[in-house]
């Protein structure tokens, strides 16, 4: 609990934020910065929802990452046996499938869309994922 | 009650159900093109899932990705909100199959009123009186000659899968019937992908009015008045007003217990609005609306109440919280649609809000999604806000909603702000001698 804080207070700082809210099942944790007085505008004029993409993106130079073409469950691997269609460092070839995003009960495979080393995996296996998320990093 | 529903719309009607949401503690799920992702309601949701690329097609009427992302936040419920996918029976259909409430009538319903020809069909055996018209779709001109004199020119033409005011054609006389055939099929077609036509009576001078009701699914149902929408443009509503300054209560008794009684007769859940033309003391049924209505604050103001709890509540636990008898009218209520639109055209004005100011104070509610920098995408339609006022009388709610105005600030787009000034100060508005063709007449004149 007491990382957490630490954690969130951390976030209040670097963003500037005034004030963060933890609800996890039935509990709250409410993180607020000290009021001297000298408060903070009500009105934000940019997105306080977090974009898809995470602030450590190492991708977001240009067309490295492959991005989610639809909402739905990451499969890192072809089925729970097997080994993951991808490792960290490896070299694909554009094409290759990657990883499966499934939606409906219907698997959909993801292939990488250009040729290169795999930089990064940004999400885990059965991990639920927006259209638009960044799935992986291949240079 | 439900523990979790999912918002299956966009812009102000979506911000409008989760804060009924948020009211009865109910998580709420916020879906959304990634056009969307900094909206109003997205920001205030307690989840939110990006389901797919700007155009409509590819996310609010993407009913995979919509299911799926049902299914990933674990939801109890999908409330379809108003257009997209509110009055599609087979996305209903799936909803349920899919395990969750369809916050809305059941698919059949959905399908019997969504044909034309079958509504009034429907409508006919359940004693609601319509416009005189043919009874089935008009396959040929022949056929469809014969029945325009029997009716009586001048009549309209309509597409059987139509609706909203879109997929129409006025004939004046028999010379024009032809050509005027043969391009409502087409365009039926391209529209609505059913080239299949009906013929009506054309109604020369009626008020549109409608009446709000709400059914448990059990056979029970009632009505909470109506509401006169008669100010409108190329069949889209303008201006909406709570009650209307046309009908008594004896008569909003009548046609109330009339709409009330029809949908308790076919089972119906959760709310509706059964539309009629008024003309010379006549209620003709043109259609019948599944869903949520754009203009249902209106209703909530003289009435007191919430009509999207109610909803959720009715289809929740199959019963009504409300009773005929508690229905009492208080006081009159105004709303102006307000657009982003080129005053000038009509077209509509997407672009960044630089400056938002809603008007305030004694009934004054101000529904939208709007907020300084928000940026008002191009791919949907330009409703902006409703501004709904109300007040103890007529005169009094039109003196409100014109001082209300004054204080609204939008800027960096275009609004249709100064329409609204115009309409509320006219002999015609000011003393209610207006008819569903009133407004663009007296556009033309200017």
């Amino acid at each position: 609990m007491k990382q957490q804080i630490n954690e969130l207070a951390q976030i209040l700082d670097d963003n500037n934020l005034h004030e963060i809210r933890l609800e996890q099942d039935d509990e709250k944790l409410v993180v607020r910065r000290n009021s001297d007085g000298n408060h903070a505008p009500a009105i934000i004029t940019m997105p306080a929802h977090e974009a898809p993409s995470p602030p450590d993106e190492t991708a977001s130079s240009g067309n490295d990452a492959v991005c989610a073409p639809m909402v739905g469950t990451v499969y890192l691997a072809p089925n729970p046996t097997s080994d993951p269609f991808v490792k960290q460092g490896q070299r694909v070839e554009a094409g290759d499938t990657v990883m499966i995003i499934e939606a409906m009960k219907v698997m959909n495979s993801i292939q990488a869309h250009q040729s290169g080393i795999v930089q990064k995996i940004l999400v885990g296996d059965a991990q639920a994922v927006e259209f638009g998320q960044p799935l992986i990093v291949i240079v | 009650m439900y523990k979790k529903i999912l918002i299956a719309n966009r812009g102000e009607i979506a911000l409008r159900i989760l804060r009924t949401c948020r009211e009865l503690g109910i998580h709420s799920v916020a879906v959304h093109s990634d056009a969307d992702a900094s909206s109003m309601h997205v920001r205030l949701a307690d989840e939110s899932v990006c389901i797919g690329a700007a155009h409509s097609r590819d996310s609010y009427l993407n009913i995979p990705a919509l299911l799926t992302a049902a299914e990933l936040t674990g939801v109890d419920a999908i409330h379809p909100g108003i257009g997209f996918l509110a009055e599609r029976a087979d996305f209903a259909q799936l909803v349920e199959e899919h395990g969750y409430h369809f916050i809305g009538p059941e698919a059949e319903h959905i399908t019997v009123m969504g044909d034309k020809v079958l509504a009034k069909q429907k409508a006919t055996a359940l004693g609601i009186p319509v416009v005189p018209g043919s009874e089935d779709v008009v396959h040929d001109i022949d056929t469809g000659a014969r029945l325009a004199e029997h009716i009586g020119y001048p009549i309209i033409l309509k597409a059987s899968a139509g609706g909203g005011g879109r997929g129409m054609k006025i004939v004046s006389n028999r010379e024009e019937l032809e050509a005027a055939f043969i391009l409502c099929q087409s365009e039926a077609l391209a529209a609505f992908g059913d080239q299949r036509i009906y013929i009506e009576k054309f109604l020369q001078h009626p008020r549109h009015i409608e009446v709000q009701i709400i059914g448990d699914g059990a056979g029970g149902a009632i009505h909470l008045g109506e509401r006169d929408c008669s100010v409108q443009r190329r069949h889209q509503k303008v201006i909406e007003e709570a009650c209307s300054p046309l009908i008594t209560a004896e008569l909003r008794e009548r046609i109330g217990n009339v709409a009330a009684n029809a949908a308790a007769k076919l089972g119906y859940r959760g709310l509706g609005t059964i539309e009629f033309l008024y003309e010379d003391g006549q209620f003709y049924f043109i259609e019948m609306n599944t869903r949520l209505q754009i203009e249902h604050p209106v209703t909530e103001a003289v009435l007191g109440i919430d009509l999207v709890q109610m909803q959720i509540e009715a289809v929740a636990n199959g019963r009504l919280t409300l009773a005929q008898e508690d229905v009492r009218f208080s006081g009159h209520a105004i709303e102006c649609r307000i657009n982003a639109e080129d005053p000038k055209n009509f077209m509509p004005s997407p672009g960044t809000v630089s400056a938002f100011h809603a008007p305030g104070g004694l009934g004054v509610r101000f529904d939208s999604h709007l907020y300084t920098g928000y940026q008002v995408p191009p791919y949907y339609d330009s409703l902006v806000g409703k501004l709904i006022v109300h007040a103890s009388d007529r005169d009094q709610c039109i003196t409100r909603t014109l001082r209300a105005l004054d204080e609204m600030i939008v800027e960096g787009i275009h609004t249709n702000a100064e329409l609204h000034r115009r309409i509320l100060t006219s002999e015609a508005f000011l003393h209610h001698h207006y008819d569903i063709n009133w407004l663009e007449r007296w556009l033309e004149e200017a």
